[in-house]
């Protein structure tokens, strides 16, 4: 293990302006950001957003059309992917289906020219590490999913990359699987202090694994902050909605007062928000209470129930406001909680602070 | 009463077009198997059944010079045209299923299309260029003319191996540190080394049969043995030429039969993992 | 300074993309010297040899000699078509309703003739019908003629050859398109009232239109191209463009005229491909609508 640290995993990555083209076809507008050393983050977005592309100009594969990428502050933006010394994990995990899994693992050493002794020796380590004694004469296709997985993360860095590149690395497993194998990656990557770019389109993995997350749309990377930073201020609509839920309110005039703002949307009125800029205004379902409340909650609206299902530990409810709009409102379900019948008018309340705005877009 | 006659008809129809079908069948298969036991007969003359049997046009064919130099000139080009219709395309398969080339589409029509043209059009426009390269009437002239033609048999066997996996696995190979020659060698040569037998042996039997640019490109030196088997056609059918048909024949089957095996295998391989 | 460094940069880029295109010199290089050249230069020689005109195309459309030539060569390649349709069709859809080893077995006796060689199997059609060849014997010995009947030289031996020749390419098609069809369609028919006829001309016919299509191409085509068959089981009279063109080069050894019909065949050929390709494309547009 100590030798792989040695060996300098946990680079830092700077994106300067990086961009790829296809034609007229903008794959990923021009980003910049930095990773730091022993940083994991993770990037999400819908599919075509410009995950993969990043990913791919990043491992080489794809050759940006401006900009730069640096590790370490080398420049290795022309330089082949085999030259590169970064790890990727894949989708598929493609493991050589004609070599055993010790053949993998070892794949990367032999073509480094390391000696045959050296490399059993290497891969054994690395067997144990991702808990794979015993398996290294077995083909990929004997092994389960989550098997695979772990070989093809040891494949991926056992050579003491200078950053590990992984596609959605446990899109292909059961749900209880991946949460374990989360934890497992996360394990593995803090003992080698690895730098690791995430790709993944599930948001609760992405939030429980990273340090920070990259949220994207259309081939741009709009923000970049921790799950919290995200969700308690999103720069804007898209990534208001994309994470999370959101009721979102269109905002017509803005006037600062003296303790915020007054805000007129379109959908609930005049309401109250803390000041910052944005056309949009933003209200977590779970910031909203339901049934009457104190004069602490400076925003009020009353609608009509129109759904109303309890899930593990939480109450949803669907709320038409005499505009129209539908307000999502959830509250954790304690014992003494009143359940709202559909058709029953309620009052919805929450406080300013808790009326985020955002921008359009 | 009605739908009796009515079923009997359709089972009047049903067994007629079985019927068909089998004799059908028959007219593919046994003009060719006439041929074997022609070889073995003791008489001159062409009947069937044969009178007698024996094995004399088989000695006859060895006693000749031309024939086993003929069969040992059609093993040398089939071979070649194997090794260099393998090599070139599979280079082909990789650039298109695997690049993203402009002119991709007009680019696979221009490597099937020899496969498509008439032969004599194409012997008729390679006589004059491989006469000013000088190549004309040698062996080298008659393999490169014959592997224009199987080029595209691997094309699309290679490039059918190429799309039925994905081409993350040679970026993975990149990644970890592969280049060019060892991401093919380590990785997409196993991957493909089916389809490009396959090929070969689709081009090895294609050239060991081609008649017309044999007819027009090779000499007396690169004479095969289509273009020999076409001479004496020409001039006198003597059962000579049925023992070397089966021959030919016999080595046909065992290349497809190898063709099929390989094919089987790879199927089964693919079944398990 | 940015800029620089990137322009810099970018000159020496490592593409995966241009290692791709690099694999591609070779075989295009091979595909034009042999390929492209000589396909150009029969072009270039039709017009221009001895001079620059069209007189080798007057003179195969003003030589009647010439003009039954290509006539011939229509009518063989047309009615060898037909045959092979008439008899693939039925054949196809029996084998496509087979299954595990008759179905093998069905696929082995129809690649089995496709695997040899046609001078082989013409040979054998030679053998079978000379004067004094096997079928002619076997009909005196039962006594059903008395003199040996003219089966080669003619119309019939080289169309009964071509067609022996040819009939794979039209069954394989076929049977692909037809083991296609969801048997379910035909019961629906019945189903819903169409008397057998009728399922088969509105329901089976339509569907199997891409196997007939693709089937008629590779027949026409290769039958307008094909020499050896004719060439041995027909004489003078049945001659086709293929063999003008041989006779051409090897015995009065005109080239220009032997180019001007070779580019005739090779547009004749281009042009029914690029036809199909169209109605194919045509047919998987209407497919989608």
């Amino acid at each position: 293990m100590t030798t792989l640290a040695a060996s300098g995993m946990g680079a830092t990555v700077r994106y300067d302006g990086v961009a790829k083209a296809y034609g007229a076809v903008h794959a990923l507008r021009p980003t910049t950001f930095e990773i730091g050393s022993g940083e994991l983050v993770s990037i999400i977005g819908p599919s075509g957003s410009g995950k993969t592309t990043l990913l791919g100009v990043t491992a080489g594969y794809i050759t940006p059309t401006a900009g730069g990428i640096l590790i370490d502050d080398r420049d290795i933006t022309g330089v082949a992917p085999f030259r590169r010394n970064i790890g990727m994990v894949f989708q598929n995990y493609s493991l050589f289906p004609h070599m055993t899994v010790a053949e993998n693992i070892a794949f990367p050493l032999k073509m480094r020219g390391m000696a045959e002794g050296e490399r059993r020796e290497r891969v054994s380590q690395m067997l144990q590490t991702v808990r794979l004694d015993g398996f290294g004469d077995r083909r990929p296709s004997q092994l389960s999913g989550g098997q695979q997985q772990r070989v093809a993360l040891a494949r991926a860095a056992v050579y003491g990359p200078l950053l590990l590149l992984m596609d959605e690395p446990l899109s292909a497993l059961d749900k209880n699987l991946r949460e374990e194998m989360q934890y497992e990656i996360k394990q593995f990557q803090r003992s080698l202090g690895a730098t690791v770019l995430y790709v993944t389109h599930d948001q609760n993995e992405a939030a429980a694994m990273s340090d920070r997350i990259g949220i994207m749309n259309e081939g741009r990377l709009v923000q970049v902050g921790t799950a919290r930073d995200l969700y308690e201020h999103p720069s804007s609509r898209f990534v208001a909605s994309f994470l999370g839920e959101a009721n979102l309110f269109q905002v017509l005039s803005r006037s600062a007062t003296a303790d915020g703002l007054d805000i007129e949307t379109a959908e609930g009125g005049r309401l109250r928000a803390a000041a910052r800029e944005g056309s949009v205004a933003c209200v977590r379902p779970e910031s909203i209470r339901i049934g009457p409340a104190d004069g602490s909650y400076e925003n009020r609206l009353t609608g009509r129930v129109t759904d109303a299902v309890y899930t593990a530990g939480s109450l949803r409810y669907r709320v038409d406001l005499p505009s129209g709009m539908a307000v999502t409102v959830r509250q954790p379900s304690e014992r003494d909680v009143v359940l709202h019948p559909p058709g029953s008018e309620v009052e919805l309340a929450w406080r300013a602070s808790d009326t985020i705005l955002v921008e359009e877009g | 009463m009605m739908s009796g006659s009515w079923t009997r008809r359709m089972l009047v129809i049903r067994w007629g077009l079985l019927a068909f079908t089998a004799l059908t069948l028959l007219y593919l298969v046994m003009p060719t198997f006439i041929v074997v036991p022609m070889s073995f007969s003791s008489q001159s003359y062409l009947s069937f059944p044969p009178p007698g049997w024996s094995t004399k046009w088989y000695a006859q064919m060895l006693a000749r010079p031309d024939y086993p130099a003929a069969f040992i000139n059609s093993l040398k080009v089939g071979v070649s045209v194997a090794l260099l219709s393998a090599i070139l395309g599979t280079l082909a398969a990789l650039g298109l299923v695997r690049g993203r080339v402009p002119g991709e589409r007009s680019l696979v029509s221009l490597i099937l299309a020899p496969l498509m043209l008439p032969q004599i059009i194409l012997a008729i426009g390679m006589y004059p260029i491989m006469a000013k390269l000088g190549i004309i009437g040698t062996t080298a002239g008659l393999v490169i003319a014959h592997t224009i033609v199987s080029l595209p048999l691997v094309y699309i066997t290679v490039s059918a191996a190429l799309r039925s996996y994905p081409a993350t696995y040679e970026i993975a190979a990149m990644t970890l540190g592969a280049n060019w020659w060892n991401c093919f060698w380590h990785v997409t040569f196993p991957m493909i080394r089916l389809g490009v037998g396959v090929g070969a042996i689709l081009a090895f039997a294609f050239s060991f049969d081609e008649l017309i640019l044999a007819l027009f490109l090779a000499g007396p030196e690169s004479r095969t043995l289509p273009r020999l088997l076409w001479n004496d056609l020409r001039v006198y059918v003597t059962p000579i030429i049925a023992a070397a048909t089966t021959l030919v024949l016999c080595l046909s089957f065992v290349l497809l039969g190898l063709a099929a095996w390989l094919q089987r295998n790879a199927q089964r391989k693919e079944a398990r993992s | 300074m940015n800029a620089e460094r990137l322009a810099a940069a970018r000159r020496k880029a490592w593409t995966l993309q241009h290692g791709y295109i690099a694999m591609l010199v070779l075989p295009c290089l091979v595909l034009c010297v042999f390929f492209v050249w000589p396909m150009l230069m029969v072009l270039l020689r039709s017009f221009t040899d001895p001079t620059l005109n069209i007189d080798n195309y007057v003179e195969i459309f003003a030589r009647p000699a010439y003009l039954r030539v290509l006539w011939n060569t229509l009518v063989v390649a047309f009615t060898v078509t037909v045959l092979c349709l008439l008899i693939s069709y039925p054949v196809a859809a029996v084998i496509a309703g087979f299954k595990g080893g008759l179905l093998n077995l069905c696929f082995a006796l129809i690649l089995i003739p496709f695997w040899t060689s046609t001078v082989i199997r013409t040979y054998a059609w030679m053998v079978l019908f000379q004067r004094k060849g096997v079928l002619n014997g076997f009909l005196q010995q039962v006594g059903l003629i008395d003199q040996p009947l003219e089966l080669m030289r003619n119309f019939i031996g080289v169309q009964i050859g071509m067609v022996h020749v040819l009939l794979p390419f039209m069954i394989l098609p076929l049977l692909s398109t037809l083991r296609g069809i969801d048997p379910v369609y035909m019961r629906a028919a019945g189903v819903l009232g169409a008397n057998p006829v009728r399922a088969f001309l509105h329901v089976y016919l339509p569907l199997s239109m891409p196997g007939i299509s693709a089937g008629v191409l590779l027949v026409f085509i290769t039958a307008l191209g094909f020499f050896i068959t004719p060439a041995l089981l027909g004489s003078e009279r049945q001659m086709m463009i293929a063999m003008l063109i041989e006779q051409q080069v090897s015995v009065t050894v005109n080239w220009p005229l032997a180019s001007a019909l070779s580019t005739l065949l090779l547009v004749v050929t281009i042009s029914i491909y690029l036809v199909y390709e169209r109605l194919q494309r045509r047919i998987a547009a209407g497919v989608l609508a």
